[in-house]
């Protein structure tokens, strides 16, 4: 297992180069030149000269890009245009508020989500089964900040059940962090379970019709033990690797659930970033992404390791 | 006369299929014996499969599958019990070899697992019992480093050691009546030797009755106590193996005989009976044969009736014109 990881962790590598290729490309075609939206239409020329060595612009693309590389290994992202500060610094100051946010739905969308899908395959055509499956409807078919504006407009203005709005609250009162931390989460969660929900069912639908389930039957097994020693395992490959592919869906809805909540994260930078046109902050932003989609995708790798016995052992 | 162990009355099989019943089978009888072996041959999906596993209770309870008859074990029927009362039988008295060994094994546990699970359930055997006669019966079905293999998984086996792990977790309980889907067919001709050897040793030591479906003649000629000859979800000829062989009476028995290749007879083509087996859905009301029959009449358009050969209590079959 240990020489698995190690080697999904070394077959990680080439896709962050590949991504943070595919970044450096993309900021660079994007029109607008940096300086002139920083600096404004009526700088002078001298002026935007000075801001282009500044931030590095004016060197040959070739150099650029061997010098965003180095810099990226270093952690080091460069310059807010903005605020002055380090990219990094900005960063990692919101961070742990999106990741604690994108962890927990994940939490909630799998521990929901899971159940819900299995029960309502066992349960297929019955009752259960079609009142999960409008549960999961819902989680699909709302867009995340609608889901979020309803349940402020519920569960935090009326029943004041919850914060309105969330702010920076330091990790030394983690209850109250927990407690700004629950609404956000529960609607991005929701669509977790709408997603989880759907893949867990039709999985396990499948893995119901296959032969090894009738062989199973076939020992005279009760029927849990078919169902979950049998039946489970199998299912939990294909949705593993759906809940992998779903976090860059969270991600994304969490830059929107985190400005309905007017939540610190990961959105509130962006669209800061994206309002100042603070070019060297979106380009840390876009690496910080796909740092954690690799993350998630290495994970999902490892896990398969735990479940399917084929994938430890033919590598 | 002693009572058969397991008996198969007037068994009918349906499918909906587009809104329509297909009857997959029609009146299928057998009887069992202690200790006897009954080869089920026939063309491909002639219903060999879905008789074998309506025995087990496995076609599933759906709404579009319809079965009707009588399956008796030790007088009880067993297509009146639930699922929960059906477990006491199936891994234990009653189990069965599926066609598919590819398939028919659940890749994320280990072989071992998958033995010793009915030993467990049935036998209320502890873990280091069931172990150890899990590797005992590795041993038996001639896989090498049983001991090592018992903790490998499916997806490091070959397709023919798969099938004979699938033997050996049919097997576990000593069951009293064994069905085998075409046990051998996965398998070279050496292991299919050897596995029909096995089985054939079981049958002696622990009076096991055995129903083995096969496409394979020369497996009935060597295992076989009475043959069910199908055609089309119907039984057409059914007799002791030996009648059989030596005065097939059906027109389709005797093609399928023929088909044999035999080095004593020189023929430059292998026989074969023209025509293709009708699908389900366009079987010919009466005789299911009729289509490609030499011998078809007007008659054959009305099932034929069950006729008892002369001087062969034992042998019957369904035709109109011999
Ligand atoms: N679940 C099902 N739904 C509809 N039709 C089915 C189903 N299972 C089997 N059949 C049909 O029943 C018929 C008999 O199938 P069966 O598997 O018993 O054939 P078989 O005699 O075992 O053939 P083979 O030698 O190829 O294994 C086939 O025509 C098949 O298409
Ligand atoms: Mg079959």
């Amino acid at each position: 297992m240990l020489v698995f990881t190690l080697k999904r962790l070394l077959a990680s590598i080439p896709t962050l180069f590949a991504v943070l290729t595919v970044i450096f490309v993309l900021v660079r075609i994007v029109p607008g030149d940096p300086a002139l939206a920083v600096l404004g239409d009526s700088a002078s020329e001298e002026v935007i000269q000075e801001f282009r060595k500044s931030i590095g612009i004016d060197k040959p693309l070739w150099e650029q890009y061997l010098v965003f590389m180095g810099d990226v290994l270093q952690g080091n992202l460069g310059l807010s245009m903005a605020t002055g500060k380090t990219v990094v610094e900005e960063v990692s100051n919101v961070l742990p508020y999106t990741l604690e946010l994108t962890v927990a739905s994940i939490i909630i969308g799998v521990v929901f989500g899971i159940p819900l899908g299995i029960f309502s395959a066992i349960y297929r055509n019955h009752f259960f089964d079609y009142l999960a499956r409008m549960v999961s409807l819902l989680g699909l078919s709302f867009p995340a900040f609608y889901i979020s504006i309803l349940f402020m407009i519920y569960l935090s203005v009326e029943w004041d059940w919850f914060p309105v709005f969330s702010e920076y609250i330091p990790w030394s009162d983690p209850l109250t962090r927990l407690y700004h931390l629950a609404l956000p989460a529960l609607s991005l969660g929701v669509i977790m379970i709408g997603y989880v929900a759907r893949t867990s069912r039709s999985s396990m639908l499948e893995v119901l019709g296959e032969d090894y389930i009738r062989t199973a039957k076939s020992k005279g097994l009760p029927r849990n033990m078919v169902v979950f020693k049998h039946g489970f395992r199998n299912a939990l490959i294909p949705i593993l690797t759906l809940t992998g592919l779903y976090l860059g869906l969270l991600m994304g809805n969490s830059v929107l659930t985190e400005i309905v909540f007017n939540r610190p994260g990961l959105g509130g930078l962006i669209v800061g970033s994206l309002e100042s046109r603070d070019y060297t902050m979106l380009q840390g932003l876009i690496v910080t992404y796909a740092f954690f989609i690799v993350l998630a995708n290495l994970i999902t790798d490892i896990s398969y390791g735990l479940v399917d016995p084929r994938v430890k052992n033919n590598d | 006369m002693t009572e058969p162990v397991f008996c198969v009355k007037d068994l009918s099989i349906s499918f909906k299929l587009n809104g329509k019943w297909c009857q997959a089978t029609q009146n299928v009888n057998f009887d069992l014996m202690e200790n006897e072996t009954l080869c089920i041959v026939g063309e491909s999906g002639c219903g060999k499969s879905i008789t074998a596993m309506s025995c087990l209770g496995l076609l599933p309870k759906k709404k579009n599958i319809h079965i009707e008859g009588q399956v008796l074990y030790k007088g009880v029927n067993l297509l009146d019990l639930t699922e929960k009362e059906l477990n006491d039988y199936r891994g234990d008295d009653l189990s069965m070899i599926f066609q598919e060994p590819m398939t028919s094994l659940n890749p994320v546990l280990t072989v071992g697992e998958q033995i010793t699970e009915s030993l467990l359930v049935h036998k209320s055997m502890t873990k280091a019992q069931a172990r150890e006669t899990g590797i005992e019966l590795l041993n038996k079905v001639k896989i090498p480093e049983a001991e090592k293999r018992f903790s490998q998984y499916p997806h490091q086996f070959s397709g023919g050691m798969r099938q004979r792990v699938m033997i050996a977790i049919a097997l576990a309980c000593k069951p009293t009546v064994l069905f085998a889907d075409e046990p051998t067919t996965a398998l070279d001709v050496t292991i299919q030797a050897q596995v029909l050897h096995l089985l054939k040793e079981l049958r002696r030591e622990t009076k096991m009755s055995m129903v083995m479906i096969t496409h394979d003649m020369g497996v009935v000629a060597s295992v076989a106590d009475k043959v069910l000859v199908m055609y089309g979800g119907q039984v057409i000829e059914n007799s002791s193996c030996k009648d059989l062989f030596e005065a097939p009476n059906h027109p389709y028995t005797k093609a399928l005989l023929n088909a044999i290749p035999r080095p004593d007879r020189h023929i430059d083509h292998l026989t074969s009976i023209p025509g293709q087996v009708p699908t389900l859905a366009g079987m010919p009301s009466g005789c299911r044969f009729s289509t490609r029959c030499e011998l078809v009449s007007d008659q054959c358009a009305m099932t034929p009736d069950v006729n008892t050969v002369a001087g062969q209590q034992s042998h019957h079959y369904r035709c109109w014109n011999v």
